[in-house]
C-alpha cells in the first residue's frame, strides 16, 4: 500500500525535475539571445557581427529550431558580408516564417548583394499544385498532415461502428489530404533542404573531379552566395548542381547547408 | 675479401656523417673577422648602377656594415644579404675533423652622382665591439657624352596623384635613323648579329607605398619577340625552351610610331619611338622617385643615354570634405534604380545606388555608402531602414542596396546629389543620379494585414514598425518567439502508423464480434442447454402447481428443443425416430439414447392421460439428468 504513494512521488520529482531543466534550458537561450541582440546593435565590423551570428548558432545546437534565431542569423551574416551563409539562413527560416514579408525581403536583399549570385535554382515542379500551402509554416503543415492522417482511422472505426458508409469516404479525403500535407512537408522540411541545398561560403574553384588536380568545372570562380543542389559528398568534397551552369566538385571548406 | 666487403658501410657511414654534420651547429673558426669589398663593375656612367657586394667573413652573426661613407658620391639602394655559412664534419677511418665557414654577404646598388676616378672607401664594421674595414676599391665614373642620336625620357601620367588613384611610367627611346638610309639602326643591328641594346630601369619592382597593376611577367610577356628587333630591359631573361640551352636574354620589341623633335642645334629631326609603359596603383601617400633610366648599346654608334628620375606626389584629398563625399576618386557614373516601384506607404523597397568607375579613378574599395539621412530630399520623404548597406563590387562597378520606406502616398525618389573628388581639378564635384518615379499608395491594407508586425515580433504595433531605425533587416526581438519549432514528420507519421493499426485491430474486433453475435444457429446451439434447463425448471413449477399436462408438455419441449437447438432443426416436426437419428449422429451413448426414446414415449403417453403426479415428477428429474447427460454429447456433435 505504500509503495503506491512512493511510485506517484518518484514521478511528481521527475516531472518537476524534467520541468526545471526545460526552464533552465529556455533561460539559457533567452539570456544567449538577447546577447547575441546586443552584440549585433554594438557591432561595427564584420567580426563583430560575426560574434553576434555565433553566438546564435551556439542556440541551434541539440536540435533547437527556431526561425526567428535563422532570420537573425541571416541579418548577422548579413551584416558581416557572409551573403552565402545569409541567404542560406534566411532560406532556413523561410519554411518556419512563410508568411514574413520582410524576411522574403532581406532575402531577395541578400541574393541580390552576393557576388556569386547565379539563377536561383527552378521550383520544384509541385509547387505549382501546392500553392495552397504556401502560407502554412512547416510544423503547421507537419501537425495538419499528422492531425489529418490521425483521425482518419478514427472516422473509419467510426463508419464501422455506425454502420455509416459515408464516413468512409470522409476518411479516405482525409488520408488523401493527409499524404499530400506529409509530402510537401517532407519536402519543405529543413532536413530535406539541407541535405539536397547548399551554398558557397567564400571564392573557390569547382573543379571536375576529387582534388586540386583536377581541371576547373567553370571558366570563372565560384563565388560567397552561389547555390547549388547537392548531389553527392565524399572525401570532404561536395558533387553539386549549379544551375544553368553545369556540375562540379567544391571543397567543403567552402559550402555551408 | 672480407675487408672489401666492409669497406662499402665505412664509406657510406663518413658520407652520411659529413652530411649530417653540415646540419649541425659548427663551432666558431679560428680564423679572425674580416671584410671584403666588391664592385660588378669598375667603369660606369653617371647615373649608370654598379652592384656594391659586402663580404663580412669569419663571422658567425655579423652586424650590417657602416656605409655611411659611400653616400657622398653614390646613391644608395640595399638590394638584400644573404648568408653563406657551411660547416663540414669528416670521419674517416675513426678519425674526426670538422670544418667551419662563416661569410654573410650584403648587397648593394649604388649610383654616381658625378663623374671622376676615385676610390669607393672602405665600409666598416663593428664584430664584439672590434670595429673592422674593408679593402676600398677604386671605380672610374665617365660623364655621359651629349648627343642628340637616342634621346631618352621618363614621362609619368600625372605628377600628382591621390591614394589608389591609377597612374602609369612611360620610358620613351627616341632614336635617330641612320642617316645614309634612313632606317631603323635596331634592325640595322640584327642584319649586323650585333646584340640589342639594353635598358635599365628602377620600376621594375615598384617602389614601397606603390603597387604594379600587372605582374613582371604579364607586364613584359606580350612584348617578347623572338626577331632579336628590340631591347633587353634590366638583363631579364626568356626560355628559349631546350633543356640543352642556356636562358638567353629576352628581348623586347618596344616600337611605337616616329616622331618629329627639335636636335641639340634646333634643326628639325625624326625620330623612332620606342615606348614601355607601366601602371601603378598608389596605395600610400608620399613621394615616390621612378629612374634614373640607362640606354646602353650600339646604334649608329656605341651610345650610352640617361634619363633623369622622375617624382610622383601621392597627395592626400584636401579638407574638409562636403557631406555628401562618397570617398569616390576621379570618374564615376551613379545610377539609382528602386524595387518595387508600385507600393504602398511602410512598405519596404530597396534603392540601389550604383557606382561605375571611369578611367584613373580611385580604387572603389574607397567608395562608402553615402548617408541619406544627410540628403532632406531623401530623409523627408522615406524612413531610411539601413542607413550604411554594405557595398558589392562587380567588375567595375559598386552597388549599394538601401532599404526605404516611403512615409506618405505620392512620393518620389528625387536626383540625388552625390559629391566625388576630381583629381585633375583638384575640387569635389558633384555627381546627379535621375529622379525615379514611383507609385505609393495609401498604408491601410498594409496595416491590416501584420504580416510586417508578424516579421518584428507578436508585441510589435505599426508604429514601432515605422520607427525602428533598423527597419528591414531587423532582428526579431520578441522573446515568446523563441519556442522550440522543431517537429519531426517522420516519428510523427510512425504514430499515426500505429493508430492506424489499433484501428483496423479495433475494426476487425468489431466486425468479428457482430458476426459472431448475428448468427442464428449458432446462437441457438450455444443456448440449447440452457433453454431446456429452463423450460425443465418451468415444468416443476407447473408440476407443483398440479399441472400435470402442461408439466410434461414443457418436459416434451425441453427435450426436443435440446435436440433441434443443437441440430438446427425445427423442433415443431420433429419425432422420436428423428431425434433417435440425430443423438446417434452425435454418439451420444445407446443406453442413454433408449433412455430417452423411452422417456418420450412415456411422455406421449401419459398426456393422454396414463399417469399419475408422481409419474410426472420422476419425468422431469430423469428428464434433468437425460439433458445434463446427453447435452455435451449433442454439442459436440453439431461442431462436426
Amino acid at each position: 500500500m505504500i509503495r503506491i504513494p512512493l511510485l506517484l512521488g518518484a514521478i511528481w520529482i521527475a516531472i518537476a525535475f524534467a520541468a526545471g531543466l526545460r526552464a533552465d534550458q529556455e533561460g539559457d537561450r533567452q539570456r544567449d539571445f538577447l546577447r547575441s541582440l546586443e552584440l549585433f546593435d554594438k557591432a561595427k565590423t564584420p567580426d563583430e557581427f560575426r560574434e553576434s551570428a555565433k553566438l546564435l548558432e551556439t542556440l541551434l545546437v541539440d536540435g533547437y529550431c527556431n526561425g526567428a534565431v535563422y532570420y537573425n542569423l541571416g541579418n548577422a551574416y548579413f551584416r558581416a558580408g557572409d551573403f552565402g551563409r545569409s541567404i542560406l539562413n534566411y532560406r532556413k527560416a523561410k519554411p518556419y516564417r512563410p508568411s514574413d514579408s520582410l524576411l522574403e525581403a532581406n532575402l531577395q536583399q541578400a541574393l541580390a548583394s552576393a557576388p556569386g549570385r547565379i539563377s536561383i535554382p527552378p521550383k520544384p515542379w509541385w509547387s505549382p499544385v501546392m500553392f495552397w500551402t504556401e502560407a502554412l509554416s512547416y510544423p503547421t503543415r507537419v501537425w495538419f498532415a499528422l492531425i489529418l492522417s490521425g483521425i482518419a482511422p478514427l472516422f473509419v472505426f467510426s463508419s464501422v461502428l455506425l454502420r455509416r458508409k459515408n464516413l468512409v469516404w470522409v476518411a479516405i479525403g482525409l488520408t488523401i489530404l493527409g499524404i499530400v500535407f506529409s509530402i510537401d512537408g517532407y519536402l519543405n522540411s529543413p532536413e530535406w533542404h539541407s541535405n539536397k541545398l547548399a551554398v558557397i561560403t567564400g571564392e573557390t574553384v569547382a573543379r571536375k573531379g576529387i582534388g586540386k588536380d583536377y581541371e576547373p568545372a567553370f571558366n570563372a570562380p565560384l563565388k560567397d552566395g552561389a547555390e547549388f543542389v547537392v548531389l553527392n559528398e565524399t572525401n570532404g568534397w561536395t558533387f553539386g548542381h549549379f544551375a544553368e551552369i553545369g556540375d562540379g566538385w567544391v571543397k567543403n571548406d567552402f559550402v555551408a547547408r | 675479401m672480407n675487408r672489401e666487403k666492409y669497406r662499402l658501410p665505412w664509406a657510406t657511414i663518413c658520407f652520411l656523417l659529413t652530411a649530417i654534420g653540415s646540419s649541425l651547429r659548427a663551432e666558431p673558426c679560428a680564423e679572425p673577422p674580416d671584410v671584403v669589398c666588391s664592385v660588378s663593375e669598375n667603369e660606369v656612367f653617371v647615373g649608370e648602377s654598379i652592384t656594391f657586394q659586402v663580404d663580412v667573413q669569419n663571422a658567425e652573426n655579423p652586424p650590417s656594415p657602416n656605409i655611411d661613407a659611400l653616400k657622398e658620391r653614390f646613391e644608395i639602394e640595399f638590394i638584400g644579404d644573404q648568408s653563406r655559412n657551411q660547416s663540414q664534419t669528416m670521419i674517416i677511418n675513426g678519425r674526426f675533423s670538422q670544418s667551419n665557414s662563416f661569410s654573410h654577404v650584403y648587397q648593394y646598388q649604388l649610383t654616381a652622382k658625378a663623374a671622376g676616378t676615385f676610390k669607393i672607401p672602405a665600409v666598416t664594421v663593428t664584430i664584439d665591439g672590434k670595429t673592422l674595414s674593408s679593402n676600398s676599391i677604386p671605380v672610374r665614373i665617365l660623364e655621359v657624352p651629349k648627343q642628340d642620336s637616342v634621346v631618352v625620357e621618363i614621362v609619368p601620367s600625372q605628377a600628382r596623384v591621390y591614394p589608389t588613384q591609377s597612374f602609369s611610367i612611360k620610358l620613351r627611346i627616341l632614336v635617330e635613323p641612320i642617316a645614309e638610309t634612313g632606317t631603323d639602326p635596331l634592325r640595322t643591328l640584327k642584319q649586323m648579329r650585333q646584340n640589342p641594346p639594353s635598358i635599365q630601369i628602377t620600376w621594375l619592382k615598384p617602389p614601397e607605398g606603390v603597387s604594379a597593376v600587372d605582374e613582371v611577367s604579364e607586364w613584359l610577356q606580350p612584348l617578347l619577340t623572338t626577331n632579336n628587333v628590340g631591347f633587353s630591359i634590366n638583363g631579364v631573361s626568356g626560355s628559349t625552351g631546350s633543356i640543352f640551352e642556356r636562358q638567353r636574354l629576352a628581348i623586347f620589341d618596344l616600337r611605337n610610331g616616329q616622331e618629329t623633335r627639335k636636335g641639340f642645334d634646333d634643326s628639325t629631326k625624326d625620330y623612332f619611338v620606342y615606348e614601355l609603359e607601366r601602371t601603378f596603383v598608389s596605395e600610400k601617400t608620399g613621394s615616390y622617385t621612378f629612374g634614373p633610366a640607362v640606354i646602353k648599346g650600339t646604334f649608329a654608334t656605341r651610345i650610352i643615354a640617361i634619363a633623369p628620375p622622375v617624382k610622383v606626389e601621392v597627395s592626400e584629398i584636401p579638407s574638409p570634405r562636403p557631406a555628401n563625399f562618397t570617398g569616390g576618386i576621379g570618374n564615376y557614373r551613379v545610377t539609382a534604380s528602386a524595387t518595387p516601384t508600385k507600393l504602398r506607404v511602410g512598405d519596404p523597397m530597396t534603392l540601389n545606388l550604383q557606382f561605375t568607375q571611369g578611367k584613373n579613378s580611385g580604387s572603389l574599395e574607397l567608395i562608402s555608402a553615402p548617408d541619406l539621412s544627410e540628403l532632406p530630399e531623401i530623409a523627408e520623404q522615406f524612413d531610411i531602414v539601413d542607413k550604411n548597406p554594405v557595398g558589392r563590387v562587380e567588375n567595375k562597378s559598386k552597388k549599394f542596396a538601401f532599404a526605404l520606406r516611403p512615409k506618405r502616398a505620392g512620393v518620389t525618389i528625387p536626383a540625388l546629389k552625390l559629391s566625388t573628388f576630381d583629381p585633375a581639378a583638384e575640387t569635389f564635384v558633384d555627381v546627379a543620379t535621375e529622379p525615379i518615379e514611383l507609385n505609393v499608395a495609401e498604408s491601410s491594407a498594409i496595416l491590416a494585414s501584420g504580416d510586417l508586425v508578424g516579421s518584428l515580433g507578436g508585441g510589435s504595433s505599426t508604429n514601432e514598425i515605422k520607427t525602428r531605425s533598423e527597419g528591414i533587416f531587423h532582428n526579431v526581438t520578441e522573446l515568446s518567439q523563441l519556442r522550440d519549432e522543431r517537429v519531426n514528420l517522420l516519428s510523427g507519421l510512425a504514430w499515426v502508423g500505429g493508430l492506424w493499426i489499433a484501428s483496423g485491430f479495433a475494426i476487425v474486433s468489431l466486425v468479428f464480434l457482430r458476426n459472431k453475435n448475428s448468427d442464428v444457429g449458432r446462437m441457438r446451439k450455444a443456448a440449447a442447454r440452457r433453454t431446456a434447463q429452463s423450460r425443465l425448471t418451468t415444468a416443476s413449477s407447473l408440476l407443483s402447481q398440479g399441472k400435470q399436462k402442461e408439466s410434461l408438455r414443457e418436459v416434451r419441449a425441453a427435450v426436443m428443443g435440446l435436440v433441434a437447438d443443437t441440430g438446427s432443426k425445427i423442433a415443431d416436426g420433429l419425432t422420436i425416430r428423428d431425434l433417435s437419428a440425430a443423438m446417434r449422429t452425435c454418439d451420444v451413448p445407446q443406453e442413454d439414447c433408449v433412455r430417452l426414446e423411452t422417456l418420450l414415449e412415456r411422455i406421449e403417453s401419459a398426456e393422454y392421460g396414463a399417469s399419475d403426479a408422481s409419474d410426472t415428477a420422476t419425468m422431469v428429474t430423469e428428464a434433468t439428468e437425460l439433458v445434463k447427460r446427453v447435452s455435451p454429447f449433442l454439442e459436440r456433435g453439431s461442431k462436426r
